[in-house]
């Protein structure tokens, strides 16, 4: 079954959202990501170009800059709650793996 | 040497795994794609290994001037990551990489296939649909004239290949279009489960053979006309389209120089192709076909005679089977002509008259038509169709009661056939027969006071 948009954020979606929480160029989020994460994670030209379209679109970023085709964006109220979601998703998950693991009391 | 060459491809238009494999070979063969249109341009280069990757953008139209700001920014976020871009043709953007291990263009495979869905709707699978319902149309009047007129049909090679080619036309374009929907549902599935990208792999070489079926009727066609001046008329016609086609590409081509927007453009293209492209092709093509029936039909007669203020030509032409052959006949003023003598691969029908002069009516006449079947399964359908047409002759209407005539058996071994039959009307037999041999089936006229004798249907079964 597909999932709902945006219901829980691909490891992609999450870094490109976590870029833009300063002011910050399309582009430039192509090198931030593999920095952020020591290259574990790249996102596409052609992918980060049609996320920044529908997180616009989704009012989970707003553009701030356009200096001919250059545009910046940040990350808009709506954005930061998708981001605290999915990082509350995330700890419980890990929270849920130490139980099983036993590194963690119940 | 030259340093630029042109290809004609078939690749299916969401097919970018094949089409990627095929220009990362023309690179390392020194060859680098720089245009797309009906053939692939490139230009040579050092040959060496390249990574091409194939992007669709669906805001991209084939009517835009030049590229939309929104297209050049894509084009800038690729060049960021050392995608260049080759060549694009309408949604379809075709971007190389001269690195080793290039970041991807694309790294979500559920966004891709919905950037490849968006696209196809845009073009190809409308383009695809208009086929199929073209097709079917075509198909349908086809059908149409099979069931009210089959022989003329069967016994043309023209209209046999029309038939055919709608049909081709539906298989192609309604296997595109099953074939890329079987893929993306697929893709789907496996973007969901894992999250890569199903690769495509469409199965090009059934349009290819196709298409080369198509071709070879056609060039079949011109050969059984046999005649110069008919297949230069049927040549004329496939040059006609090819230029028109060329003529609504260069409109539409020009109209993006001069900056018209992709909706005008493209509104102004639909009305030519309409125009142009239909409404003269098809009086065109009307007028060829009567030409050549014309041509077919023309013929210089033997002598012309006045009567009543008209002018009524002889032929003198050889016909299978003659009053004189059947009788002693005196009156040496008839006019033999050959009506009709439609062939095609599955059928052939002659049709025969021998008339008096106008001024001579007392005098017998004689009128035939022989249709021979080439494929045996036919022959029934054939027997069928003229029985039907023996009695539909005969019908004031449609709607009328024909159970007043009948088609009755009488023997056939005075004609040597293996069927006879004799057309009543209102409980008197007419001088009206249809004769079934083993390719052959014979409708058979005479005048209404002739006399047929044993010795005449020995002699008309030995001649059939």
């Amino acid at each position: 079954m597909p999932r709902e948009k945006f219901r829980t954020l691909t490891e992609q979606m999450f870094y490109v959202l976590l870029c833009l929480k300063e002011e910050c160029y399309g582009m430039d989020i192509l090198d931030k990501v593999p920095a952020m994460t020591q290259n574990r994670v790249t996102v596409g030209s052609g992918t980060l170009y049609n996320l920044l379209e529908q997180f616009l679109e989704a009012g989970m970023i707003s553009e701030t800059k356009v200096e001919g085709r250059k545009r910046s964006y940040i990350l808009t109220a709506k954005g930061k709650d998708m981001l605290d979601k999915e990082y509350a998703r995330i700890q419980a998950q890990v929270h849920d793996y130490r139980i099983i693991f036993e590194e963690e009391p119940k | 040497m030259k340093d630029t060459k042109k290809i004609l491809t078939f690749f299916s238009f969401y097919d970018k795994t094949r089409i990627e494999h095929y220009l990362e070979e023309q690179a390392q063969n020194g060859w680098l794609l720089e245009k797309i249109h009906l053939f692939w341009r490139f230009r040579r280069i050092q040959p060496q290994n390249m990574h091409f990757s194939v992007s669709y953008f669906p805001k991209a139209s084939s009517f835009d001037p030049a590229p939309s700001e929104q297209q050049l920014l894509f084009q800038d976020f690729c060049e960021h990551t050392g995608w260049k871009l080759a060549a694009s043709n309408a949604q379809m953007q075709i971007f190389y990489n001269e690195k080793d291990t290039p970041i991807p263009i694309e790294t979500d495979a559920s966004l891709e296939i919905a950037q490849i869905h968006a696209s196809a709707k845009k073009n190809f699978l409308p383009f695809c649909f208009l086929l199929v319902l073209a097709a079917l149309i075509n198909m349908g009047l086809f059908g149409l004239r099979l069931t009210y007129d089959a022989l003329s049909v069967l016994t043309s090679n023209t209209y046999l290949l029309y038939g055919v080619c709608w049909f081709l036309v539906f298989l192609i374009s309604f296997s595109e279009i099953i074939a890329y929907f079987k893929w993306h549902k697929k893709a789907l599935q496996v973007a969901e489960s894992n999250e890569t990208f199903m690769e495509t792999n469409a199965h090009t070489h059934i349009p290819v053979i196709l298409s080369f079926f198509m071709l070879t009727g056609y060039a079949f066609l011109l050969i059984s006309y046999g005649g110069k001046q008919m297949s230069l008329i049927a040549l004329s016609t496939f040059v006609m389209i090819l230029g028109v086609t060329t003529l609504i590409h260069v409109i539409s081509e020009q109209m993006k120089r001069w900056n018209l927007s992709a909706k005008l453009n493209c509104a102004i293209t639909i009305i030519i192709t309409l125009v142009i492209g239909c409404g003269f092709t098809s009086v065109f093509i009307i007028g060829c076909i009567e030409q050549v029936a014309a041509v077919q039909s023309e013929k210089i007669p033997a002598d012309t005679y006045e009567f009543r203020n008209h002018t009524f030509k002889v032929y003198h032409d050889e016909l299978p089977l003659t009053l004189e052959d059947l009788t002693e006949i005196t009156y040496d003023g008839y006019s033999y002509r050959i009506q009709k003598n439609d062939k095609s691969i599955l059928a052939q029908q002659l049709s025969a008259t021998q008339r008096p002069r106008m001024d001579a009516l007392e005098q017998p006449s004689l009128e035939y038509k022989v249709t021979t079947v080439n494929l045996p399964f036919l022959y029934p359908f054939v027997k069928t169709v003229m029985l039907q047409n023996l009695a539909d002759n005969y019908a004031f209407s449609e709607e009328e009661d024909t159970s007043w005539q009948q088609h009755k058996e009488m023997d056939p071994a005075p004609w040597n056939a293996n069927e006879a039959y004799q057309l009543w009307i209102y409980g008197e037999a007419e001088m009206r027969f249809l004769l079934c041999y083993d390719r052959s089936i014979v409708e058979l006229s005479f005048d209404d006071d002739w006399k047929l004798t044993e010795e005449q249907k020995e002699v008309i079964g030995r001649t059939f």
